[in-house]
């Protein structure tokens, strides 16, 4: 019984590991998914002068959609199309932490969002894009140091205790 | 919703409720807001800065415009949208689609766009509605043969709205007279923003006057062109192009009289060609609704 504890104890460890793992790689995901929102809003402004509501209305993205991000964005901008993405971004902020550094980037661009000229409106989706582009490269390529990090040291931890209290 | 109300719902929204009590109080055509001052406005029978409780008196509280509620307003107005508008923008003016037009002056431009930037004075115009604002001199007309004729009046004095109801009449057909192939060369979209009904008028807007009044007068074969406050060198050389083909032509220009615009070398040189035989000169009526009294003068 206390045998079965230990082993019990032991994977619990491990799923945390695990667990945090997924995280990181939905943290990974969420990150890609932003830049292919600034890649839409770039290509909807340049080629097509789109109106923000109609840009906000309609980009899709099942990642985005299931974080929560897409709905928030449709309503704002349904309720007033002027900085529905600044206030999205904010909402979305106050329950998903994506990092200082994405959302630093991400209030930044969309405060700026409608308020320039078409050229400026483009060079900052592309400095978002390129910045968010930079984000997920470092972190899918750490992505998986970290996993064998969280699994590792979840499991260690687990053997630890069980040899300890065994 | 009318173009009052679609614009006290785009300003921030601490002017708002200031804003529809001066409208119950005054029939406003012109907002300004100005940064560190109250709002203000032009009715039809002056000028009003704006407290919390409308008309601002002598010791009423009032909100103080800051540069961002300016940078808010033009950002609002345009739905988010600033680059759909960024070729006028750079310009420092913007018409909307509702007709509602904006004068911007800024401390700076973007360096790329040229985009107006820390904005110090916005000047909000609602479009005049007015139908029957060209019937007087439509009237005065009646039975007579029409001529071209340049329309003064100093800004805000109804020009715009004159042209507009002028061009909606003349294609339609009105005091006995039969409709006419009218040419509105539009180039600041300030006569036919696109929500207003354009009647049987062509509207070509998005060229610069000169090559607007070329394309009318070759493409469209108009009896009458009709184009707003004209004054640059190319576009004297086009009217007087479009003058010499037969075509009447109703054009606007900032001056309170006759003498004033024969001041400017550009329509001296129209009128001494004989492209304008007569002026028209608007002046503002004071009064509770906008109206304007219209008085025909031979050039020259």
């Amino acid at each position: 019984m206390r045998h079965a504890g230990l082993i019990l104890c032991a994977l619990a460890f491990a799923a945390a590991g695990v667990w945090r793992a997924v995280t990181l790689y939905r943290r990974a995901k969420l990150i890609s998914a932003l830049y292919l929102l600034a890649a839409y809003i770039r290509e909807q402004v340049v080629r097509y002068a789109k109106e923000q509501k109609e840009i906000c209305q309609r980009f899709q993205n099942e990642r985005l959609e299931k974080a929560g991000f897409l709905p928030l964005l449709r309503a704002e901008s349904e309720k007033r199309p002027w900085g529905a993405l600044d206030r999205s971004f904010t909402r979305f902020f106050e329950t998903t932490d994506p990092g200082k550094e994405v959302k630093d980037a991400c209030l930044a661009f969309a405060a700026s969002f409608g308020m320039t000229g078409m050229a400026e409106q483009a060079a900052s989706c592309e400095t978002f894009d390129r910045c968010m582009r930079e984000i997920a490269r470092r972190e899918e390529k750490e992505i998986w140091n970290r996993i064998r990090l969280s699994v590792g040291t979840g499991f260690a931890a687990g053997c630890g205790f069980m040899i300890l209290f065994w | 919703m009318d173009t009052k109300a679609y614009l006290i719902e785009h300003l921030p929204e601490r002017f708002q409720e200031s804003v529809r009590r001066f409208s119950r109080q005054k029939e406003w055509m012109e907002i300004r807001m100005r940064t560190g001052a109250p709002l203000a406005a032009s009715a039809t029978d002056g000028n009003y800065l704006i407290g919390k409780y409308g008309i601002l008196r002598k010791g009423d509280a009032y909100h103080s415009c800051g540069a961002r509620d300016l940078s808010q307003t033009v950002s609002a107005l345009c739905e988010g949208s600033g680059y759909r508008y960024f070729d006028t923008l750079s310009g420092g003016f913007l018409t909307l689609d509702c007709g509602i037009r904006l004068g911007i002056a800024c401390e700076r431009q973007s360096e790329i766009d040229r985009v107006p930037e820390q904005l110090s004075s916005l000047n909000i115009r609602l479009p005049g509605m007015i139908e029957d604002a060209a019937d007087p001199f439509l009237r005065e007309m009646n039975g007579r043969e029409l001529s071209s004729a340049l329309v003064l009046s100093p800004p805000g004095g109804g020009k715009t709205t004159f042209l507009r109801a002028l061009a909606k009449k003349l294609s339609r057909g009105a005091f006995g007279r039969p409709g006419l192939r009218v040419a509105v060369v539009d180039e600041r979209r300030e006569l036919f923003p696109a929500v207003l009904t354009r009647d049987n008028c062509d509207v070509l807007s998005g060229f610069s006057k000169g090559e607007g009044i070329r394309r009318a007068v070759r493409l469209f074969s108009p009896q009458v062109l009709i184009c707003d406050e004209i004054g640059g060198e190319e576009d004297v050389a086009a009217i007087k192009e479009a003058g010499g083909s037969g075509v009447i032509l109703f054009a606007s220009c900032h001056a309170s009289s006759a003498k004033e615009a024969l001041s400017k070398p550009g329509i001296r040189a129209l009128t001494e060609a004989g492209v304008f035989p007569c002026f028209l000169i608007l002046t503002p009526v004071p009064g509770p609704r906008f109206s304007v009294e219209i008085h025909l003068e031979a050039a020259g």
